[in-house]
């Protein structure tokens, strides 16, 4: 069964408990208002490595759920985000199950791979966020501001 | 209720058979003998699944005795079809007529069931046919699953209930069954049939299941959620009424520190006269730049959320996703046009096609059916049908307008990227470059004398503590904004859910009401058993003192739990003695025979009851059922009641029937007593 939009606006999604935790934490770290808003750098980060991300169904459960809506936001950025998912996947297609799995499983791999990546700026909000920008264009930018 | 006539048709061992039973003045006992092999239990299984069909077999030891297989109601009915019947358009059937006291008090009832040319039976394969009243009124029944269960109600409400059949219609192998457990088991097990305790306990468990599964039913949609999703918005509720206290006391806590700071560079300015203006102007632009300052963090803080995280997907997936955008547009472009294309090739053709134009052009019909697959695979590459078709497109989650959408998005994105953060960031750090700037200037007013000095320095003191305030402020802010946006969700999501619960309100009260109702029926189930122990254990006694020839038994006593106390005549208790079989049997013949006296008046059809008792017992069983004022059928062995037996059942006998088998057929014999009437 295909995809639809509409349906995915209320769908829960979820990752691991500690990758969830991660989250928390880079929530924190980061000042950011909303849990989803390390979840979407870590899906955007994972999206960019290519090849399927392992996931583990054998963890120690669950973390707390987001809604598609504000997971991925409405209109065109629930789409786009949809579009890069499915996209990744190709030529494998996704039912709504599966986009979720693909979810949860892009949602680790890439949270922790945004811990590497903090870690190897020694913590610092400038040089992590520039080294995300770099990341997104491939291309190398000056140290953003500060902003805790 | 009395059995006054018994039509068999194909039924067994008997082709036709016609009794009439009718009781005149006070002989109410019928004895039927044969011996075995000449069908005096199938009579007693005609009458049974007649009156109850499909839910008779349980009674039929025939049909679901232990220790033989279980025949089931079709298979049994597949071997009861007489044998000479067998055939084509076979049926057996069993007319059963019924009278009361009053002439309107008639019911006559008619089985028929059906049979293929291969002698099976099957659900369908069954009439069920009841006349009642004086003038033989048909009953109607309507078609359809329904005609089984009104036909059972009826049956049950004008003869007996098929939970109580088992007390007036039953055999040895029955009799032995409830003589094997203990007293107290058989009362119980034989008071609540009769009283309908077990109809009512199944009732309670359906009107329990129903309960329940309807609001499971409702709990797959909000019900059950709605208790949990309150508790979490009263959660979340105190968590914000925490945080705007909290936030209510920062900001009282930098009331005065303003104050205060306002105060120092008041009385800075004073010490320096003219300067005061710049410096007031100093302190509202460090303000006004670090409000700036915060807001392009805040920009930042979005943009790591929103551009940022879809940016980091990556310029390749981007790329392949715009690629595969473009190309199902390309492929619904191209089903869109091929599917035009079709339509105008088929409206071509046919004007194209037209025998005289043909002719008109010199054409040939051959020529034209050799050109006309050419100009179809021309046709279809002008129309686009050479694009790789037959594909589903990659991204079908998006419709004609999405993709316009998504692809316009992904470029912004790729425009975005590298300069909008690096702008930003840009200008979040003059920003904050800024503002360290002012704090030097501020600092440098440090040094013109010791008091100005000690006043810069509390200056600093205070704008730190305020700076720090105002950081908690900020972050309380935004877990404020956290908070509400999830509480926006959860307080939808609660009304969404309240208005469906509202919906399903109705629903709820029925499940409410069938727990209440379910509620009554397990208290009148408590009080049902005790309200008539009194009254069925003075029957119990009476019947089993007048069956019973050892006479130690003078009375026997129910207590409320079920107990069954006997006791003799000094009030001994002699329930713990060991019973013998035959004993046992006494028991269960005055249980059953108690049972009858408490239930509505029906026919008691024993079959070969007799075989376990002494003489004596057999002698008080007989003569306890004959003095009961209701009909009495005895289905007996020639063996079982011998002379001695008869003469005592004399003066209540009305018919003595004796089966006899000749040709594969049974039929009654010669009449022994002047009452029987019967045809063959």
């Amino acid at each position: 069964m295909s995809l639809s939009l509409i349906e995915l606006v209320r769908t829960d999604f979820k990752t691991a408990k500690a990758a969830d935790e991660l989250n928390s934490r880079f929530q924190h770290l980061l000042g950011l208002p909303h849990r989803y808003g390390p979840a979407r750098l870590a899906i955007g980060r994972s999206l960019g490595i290519p090849g399927a991300p392992k996931f583990e169904t054998s963890f120690t459960g669950f973390g707390k759920p987001i809604r598609g809506e504000n997971l991925f936001g409405t209109g065109a950025d629930l789409a786009s985000w949809v579009t890069l998912i499915v996209q990744h996947s190709a030529p494998e297609r996704l039912d709504r199950a599966q986009l979720q799995h693909a979810v949860a499983a892009h949602w680790n791999r890439g949270i922790y791979l945004l811990w590497e990546d903090w870690k190897a700026s020694l913590s610092d909000f400038d040089s992590f966020v520039a080294r995300q920008a770099q990341r997104a264009s491939n291309r190398r930018i000056v140290s953003a501001a500060r902003t805790r | 209720m009395r059995l006054t006539r018994l039509r068999l048709r194909n039924w067994k061992a008997f082709r036709s058979l016609d009794l009439e039973l009718g009781i005149s003045g006070k002989r109410n006992v019928f004895i039927i003998e044969g011996s075995n092999g000449f069908g005096k239990t199938s009579l007693l299984e005609a009458i049974i699944l007649a009156l109850y069909g499909r839910e008779g077999v349980a009674l039929v030891g025939r049909a679901s005795s232990r220790g033989r297989a279980e025949l089931g109601y079709d298979a049994f009915l597949e071997r009861a079809l007489h044998q000479a019947a067998r055939g084509s358009d076979a049926s057996a059937s069993v007319e059963l007529s019924f009278e009361g006291e009053g002439d309107d008090e008639r019911v006559t009832l008619q089985r028929i069931w059906h049979f293929n040319p291969a002698g099976r039976h099957r659900k369908a394969d069954e009439e069920l046919r009841l006349w009642t009243g004086a003038d033989d009124d048909l009953v109607v029944l309507p078609e359809g699953p329904e005609r089984e269960v009104e036909g059972r109600d009826f049956v049950g409400r004008a003869l007996v209930p098929a939970r109580l059949a088992s007390f007036f219609l039953f055999d040895g192998e029955h009799l032995d069954r409830l003589a094997g457990r203990d007293l107290d088991q058989q009362v119980r097990l034989g008071l609540e049939h009769a009283l309908g305790i077990p109809v009512l306990r199944r009732l309670g468990e359906d009107l329990k299941t129903y309960a329940r599964d309807r609001r499971r039913l409702l709990a797959g949609t909000a019900g059950a959620d709605i208790d949990a999703l309150i508790d979490s918005v009263a959660d979340h509720e105190r968590e914000q009424k925490r945080i705007r206290a909290e936030l209510e006391q920062v900001n009282q806590r930098l009331v005065p520190l303003r104050e205060e700071r306002d105060s120092i560079v008041a009385r800075i300015g004073s010490l320096h006269g003219e300067s005061y203006e710049s410096f007031k102007l100093l302190f509202e632009e460090r303000e006004r730049r670090a409000r700036m300052r915060d807001g392009l963090q805040d920009r930042l803080r979005q943009t790591l959320s929103f551009d940022l995280a879809l940016a980091l997907a990556g310029p390749s997936l981007r790329a392949a996703a715009r690629e595969a955008i473009a190309s199902d547009i390309a492929l619904a472009q191209s089903t869109s046009m091929r599917a035009a294309g079709a339509g105008r090739y088929d409206a071509l053709i046919k004007m194209l096609s037209d025998p005289d134009d043909l002719a008109e052009a010199g054409l040939s019909s051959a020529q034209w059916k050799a050109f006309e697959p050419r100009l179809r695979h021309a046709w279809a590459r002008v129309w686009g049908d050479a694009s790789g078709g037959g594909s589903d497109p990659l991204h079908d989650h998006l419709g004609e307008s999405d993709r316009l959408l998504v692809d316009e998005r992904l470029r912004q994105i790729e425009a975005f990227g590298v300069e909008a953060i690096a702008e930003l960031a840009h200008e979040a750090e003059a920003a904050d470059a800024t503002v360290a700037g002012i704090d030097r200037q501020i600092a440098d007013q440090r040094g013109i004398d010791d008091i100005s000095q000690q006043l810069a320095d509390r200056l600093r003191e205070t704008q730190a503590e305020i700076s720090g305030l105002e950081e908690q402020a900020r972050s309380l802010t935004r877990d404020l904004e956290s908070l509400d946006s999830e509480l926006g969700t959860k307080d939808r999501a609660l009304a969404k859910a309240r208005s469906e619960v509202d919906a399903d309100a109705p629903l709820l009260a029925r499940a409410d009401r069938a727990d209440a109702v379910n509620r009554v029926l397990a208290r009148l189930i408590d009080e049902l058993f005790p309200l008539n122990l009194a009254a069925f254990a003075k029957e119990l006694t009476n019947a089993y003192t007048a069956m019973t020839h050892k006479g130690a038994v003078k009375d026997i006593r129910i207590d409320e739990s079920g107990r069954v106390t006997l006791l003799d005549q000094e009030g001994r208790d002699l329930s713990e003695l060991d019973p013998s079989a035959g004993e046992s049997q006494i028991f269960a013949f005055a249980l059953m025979a108690a049972i009858t006296r408490i239930a509505p008046p029906f026919p008691i059809v024993l079959d070969t009851p007799l075989a376990r008792l002494d003489p004596e017992h057999r002698d008080r069983v007989l003569r306890y059922f004959a003095g009961l004022d209701q009909q009495i059928i005895f289905l007996s062995q020639p063996a079982e009641l011998s002379e001695r037996y008869i003469e005592l059942l004399e003066p209540h006998l009305a018919a003595r029937i004796r089966l006899e088998h000749r040709a594969g057929e049974s039929r009654p014999a010669d009449e022994t007593v002047p009452q029987r009437r019967a045809s063959v």
